[in-house]
């Protein structure tokens, strides 16, 4: 607690504060180049320097070193504006503070009487008459004329209210002075409350505890990220404001971070989903093969032996034995079959595609189903990209199989057209596909959970495409992926040029002019055949029929239809079920009706 | 960590050098500021005033901060000069200086230790000093 009497806190000149701001500004102005001494001023370490420099010092270490340099920098020049100029801004603010009671307190003195005397301890300021004079002024002693009683009485009292009134005001202001200097006093110790961490030192794990550094650095934003609070492009702004070695710390130590974000660019998330692929599939249980063997064993032995087990009274047991067993043997088993998914998943996209395109893992989920988003192709740098929701009894096998194949075959129809450029197809199964097509598939849950996943990542790729207005965007479902899109573009809107529904039992409106795009932008397809036409017509829940051409009669008049245009597709097959995923099929026009679509020639589908 | 370092043990060595004067250079203005400011509040008497033993608390806790980004950076410099020393010794070629150390030579930044530097360079240990220890508890590895 201040204890600062009104004598010193009066006497005291405060300019020397002025004085030490002054020379905390120059320090900071001459320390703000730092960064520029350290990192411009120094070649080697100077990051993204394709020339001599780095020649002189290459590798993942010399740049672990220039982020490091970096780093120090930064946090210095951070530093630099959270406490040095804090301390600086601070002390300008107390000598104006200080000065201007100190002006109250002059001003109190010079409206006192001058038969009134400054006094007190701290907390017992006051006014006290100076009697004596008082009485001499009053008295006439000396060269003053005395005055009259009531004159003089009528002085002495205004003379002593004086002092009981301004005895208040000195008092309150120096408690008030008082308050303000342990106000400061408080705000200069709080400075250097829980000051962030500096970067590590090299050695002991030193990259892995960078990245937790950084992560701490980012840790606000990537909480925004977490609660789905960033939009892709915010996202993407963040990502592309990183160094180029922060970047990469992020993807190899912090892949979590990085593989699952819509708004980080395709190469980056790629590597990430594959480190974090690898991590998972490595993470098995070396001998699950052994441990399910084994318990197939026992089982079969107890099974083997039941008989005797009865005979022998030990059924209970047994019994009980049998249950867990089973138990822990569908675990494993279902152990087993993720951990194929995942070997496939991880070996379909190891090679280069059969379009001689490269496959980026835009993310993946091995819970439940699982989940996966592939691309042939890398959208941010093609001139088409396509997205494709997959439907009923979509999963992480499918991802990585059938529908892989579905979006290579898209991606090599597209580069059959002329002058069409570069079409990436991706599989977007970022959602959990109904499994059965009886039960669940006139469901609407699965579309709704799907809906915003898909906008978030359409917008995503918007925000990572090299030039989004030259780049045609299609997003094509089929089956229940149509319910997604549709879902999805009416409540969310897709950032898309164009849609296509292939075989769609509903997009849960009645007009394409309710996706939020162009209705002439808008294409469907489904074969004569498909059970689906049943469903299509049938269900009211998913919605009105895309491929209604608006010629059917409701009502006694005409309807405008679905809207949009509707492209040929084939058969190919005699079975209604076959029909339903026939449209990939060599010779079905379909094909060659989406890849014109694909490729920004709509106008030319049959 | 990388197999793979290709130095210019010469060019290095003079970044090493260009860092521990940045590093004494912060730390000399740092002194400085610390010395000047407290000269300018002198008619501020501390005993008087509960905010000037604070600010001269902020004062010194900034130069131990300081102390703090030096060491980053001694740290840092010795590092390099740690690998730098070991591509001097591997150098066959005098005319360029670029040398490749592979994973086997070079010293891991994941494993270093200052006692790497003082045994590679053959530099002279200091006496022991805790005001140049780091202050912020995160020592480096000890050898």
């Amino acid at each position: 607690m201040s204890s600062l009497s009104w004598r010193t806190f009066y006497l005291t000149g405060y300019t020397g504060l002025d004085d030490a701001a002054a020379v905390w500004d120059r320090y900071i102005s001459e320390a703000a180049d730092f960064e520029a001494t350290l990192i411009d001023g120094i070649p080697v370490l100077k990051e993204g320097a394709a020339d001599q420099a780095r020649d002189d010092f290459d590798g993942e270490t010399a740049d672990l070193v220039r982020g490091q340099a970096r780093h120090i920098a930064e946090r210095f020049l951070d530093d630099l504006d959270a406490y040095a100029s804090h301390i600086k801004v601070l002390l300008q603010e107390a000598k104006t503070d200080f000065e201007t009671k100190r002006d109250e307190l002059a001003g109190l003195f010079a409206e006192k009487s001058v038969y009134l005397t400054a006094e007190g301890e701290p907390g017992e300021e006051r006014f006290e008459v100076n009697e004596s004079d008082l009485y001499n002024y009053l008295t006439g002693s000396g060269t003053v004329e005395p005055m009259n009683e009531y004159e003089a009485d009528a002085y002495e009292q205004r003379v002593r209210e004086q002092a009981v009134d301004l005895s208040d005001r000195f008092k309150t202001l120096m408690d008030s002075v008082r308050e303000l200097d342990d106000q400061y006093a408080a705000d200069f110790k709080a400075l250097n409350d829980d000051p962030p961490p500096l970067p590590p030192y090299v050695g002991s794990d030193f990259e892995a505890k960078t990245a937790e550094y950084l992560q701490e650095q980012h840790q606000d934003f990537l909480d925004k990220i977490e609660s789905g609070d960033a939009i892709p492009e915010e996202v993407n702004d963040w990502w592309n404001s990183l160094a180029e070695g922060d970047q990469e710390l992020f993807v190899h130590e912090l892949p979590e971070l990085v593989g699952p974000v819509d708004g980080i660019p395709t190469e980056d998330r790629d590597t990430a989903n594959r480190i974090l692929l690898d991590q998972e599939i490595a993470d098995f249980s070396p001998t699950l093969d052994e441990d399910i063997a084994v318990i197939e064993d026992r089982i079969a032995e107890i099974e083997g032996n039941w008989s005797e087990i009865v005979a022998n009274g030990d059924s209970i047991d047994r019994a009980e034995e049998l249950e867990q067993l089973r138990e822990e043997l569908a675990r494993l088993q279902g152990e087993r079959v993720t951990y194929n998914e995942l070997v496939d998943l991880q070996s379909a996209i190891a090679e280069e595609s059969p379009t001689g395109q490269q496959y980026y893992l835009l993310g993946y989920d091995s819970a439940g189903d699982g989940k996966a988003i592939v691309s042939v192709g890398n959208p941010d740098t093609a001139d088409n990209t396509v997205v494709y929701v997959p439907g009923t009894g979509g999963d992480l096998d499918g991802a990585g199989g059938n529908d892989l194949q579905r979006a290579e075959t898209m991606a090599g129809d597209a580069a059959q057209v002329a002058g069409s450029g570069e079409t990436a197809v991706m599989v977007w199964l970022d959602y959990d596909a109904p499994n059965n097509p009886i039960m669940n598939s006139p469901s609407l849950s699965y579309a709704e959970d799907a809906s915003e996943p898909l906008a978030s990542f359409m917008s995503g790729l918007d925000a990572t495409n090299h030039d989004p207005e030259e780049t045609t965007t299609t997003v094509i479902g089929h089956s229940y992926g149509t319910t997604v899109i549709g879902q999805a573009a009416s409540e969310y809107g897709l950032d898309t040029d164009q849609i296509v529904a292939v075989a769609s039992p509903g997009m849960t409106v009645d007009h394409a002019s309710e996706l939020g795009i162009d209705p002439d932008d808008f294409y469907s397809t489904t074969a004569p055949g498909d059970l689906i036409n049943a469903a299509a017509e049938a269900t009211l829940i998913l919605g009105s029929d895309p491929n209604d051409g608006g010629l059917n009669i409701q009502g006694g008049g005409l309807d405008s239809g679905f809207g949009g245009t509707s492209f040929d597709s084939d058969n190919m097959g005699w079975s209604p079920v076959d029909i339903h995923s026939n449209y990939w099929d060599d010779g079905n026009p379909a094909r060659k009706n989406m890849a014109m679509i694909f490729t920004g020639n709509g106008d030319q589908v049959t | 960590m990388s197999d793979r370092m290709v130095i210019d043990h010469q060019a290095v060595s003079e970044a090493v050098e260009q860092i521990e004067t940045v590093a004494e250079d912060l730390d000399a203005a740092a002194v400085a500021v610390n010395a000047d400011a407290a000269d300018a509040v002198t008619a501020i008497p501390i005993g008087e005033f509960a905010f000037r033993p604070a600010l001269n608390a902020a004062e010194s806790w900034w130069y131990s901060r300081i102390v703090d980004h030096r060491n980053h950076l001694i740290d840092l410099a010795q590092f390099m000069a740690t690998n730098a020393a070991v591509a001097a010794q591997h150098d066959q070629d005098s005319e360029s200086d670029l040398v490749e150390l592979g994973e086997e030579l070079q010293v891991d930044v994941d494993e270093y230790t200052t006692s790497d530097y003082y045994e590679t360079t053959g530099a002279e240990r200091p006496d022991y000093n805790p005001a140049a220890l780091p202050t912020d508890g995160k020592s480096v590895a000890v050898e």
